[in-house]
């Protein structure tokens, strides 16, 4: 794929995550919901103790919320695009 | 549908990482002779889109709301394999970086989403190509293996569900299914866009799937 149509899919990608940060809904997704409605909802527990950099997506110093989902969504983006370049890269076999 | 933490037991994790493990190892080594390198930046373009069309949650029904998973949208591009691999990635990055799915739950949400319910998806969008009529083929097929790549991630998670007595069995597949049936009408919806959209600007990218 030619680096020109790369870029354009990318900000396309850029656009998606702004248009998210922007309209998503807040409503429940599938789980959440069916989690709230059958009453095990509580149950979701932070067992790893993981710390994420941008929990939930959000940045932690950004005021806006529109803002801090999209700049975190960019983040995203880069480090998706990059792990699945790297992964495929060491799968593949050379030509 | 991203599971967190807590709701499964580390059994039912436990044995959904290793099936999952198992499943990528089997994709890893079926895409290894069938890619060039050259396809790479085609395949984090994808893993990119289904991580910023994830982001983006469109209202269902009352009070509900839904996501693209993207696994047939991937599959049909680059074959099932792939879309697993893809998936997976994306799963992971959203995990590690924004706490969006348990870690624990890690296995299970790869389980159910990139490699049961892309496979199963994607099998689906394989055979009804195959015995549709000419005419609706590709639209029709591409729909509701989309739609059912979504319904069946979200039985197997009820099952996990009940499996760890989290729920009862039959009352949360009833659920998970009910609301994903609907939820998976957006995927196919979505899926079938996209790849209308690329059908018209770059169509040789839906042939790098043949004779899968």
């Amino acid at each position: 794929m030619q680096s020109r149509n790369i870029i354009i899919a990318l900000v396309l990608c850029m656009i998606v995550i702004g248009m998210a940060a922007a309209f998503a809904s807040s409503h429940p997704d599938g789980l959440e919901w069916v989690a709230a409605k059958l009453g095990f909802e509580g149950r979701a527990a932070d067992i790893a103790h993981l710390k994420s950099p941008m929990p939930d997506y959000s940045m932690a110093g950004i005021n806006s919320s529109f803002w801090s989902t999209a700049v975190s969504g960019v983040f995203g983006l880069g480090a998706i695009y990059l792990l699945a370049s790297m992964i495929f890269r060491a799968i593949l076999r050379k030509k | 549908m991203h599971i967190p933490d807590g709701f499964l037991t580390l059994k039912v994790s436990a044995v959904s990482c290793a099936l999952s493990a198992g499943s990528l190892t089997f994709a890893v080594r079926n895409i290894k002779e069938k890619f060039e390198q050259k396809m790479i930046p085609l395949m984090g373009v994808l893993a990119a889109f289904v991580f910023a069309a994830q982001m983006f949650n469109f209202p269902v029904a009352g009070g509900t709301s839904g996501h693209l998973m993207g696994g047939v949208l991937c599959a049909v591009i680059l074959g099932p394999m792939a879309a697993s691999i893809i998936l997976s990635c994306v799963l992971i990055v959203q995990c590690l970086l924004f706490q969006d799915g348990g870690l624990i739950a890690l296995g299970a949400n790869i389980l159910n989403m990139a490699i049961v319910g892309t496979w199963g998806g994607w099998f689906l969008f394989f055979i009804l190509k195959k015995i549709l009529p000419e005419k609706i083929r590709m639209q029709t097929a591409v729909f509701v293996g989309a739609w059912f790549s979504v319904v069946l991630a979200a039985f197997l998670a009820a099952i996990e569900l009940g499996v760890s007595k989290t729920a009862p069995m039959g009352t949360a597949i009833t659920a998970m299914v009910g609301v994903h049936a609907v939820i998976g009408i957006g995927e196919g919806i979505i899926t079938l866009l996209v790849i209308s959209f690329l059908k018209k600007v770059k169509p040789e990218l839906l042939s790098c799937n043949q004779g899968t």
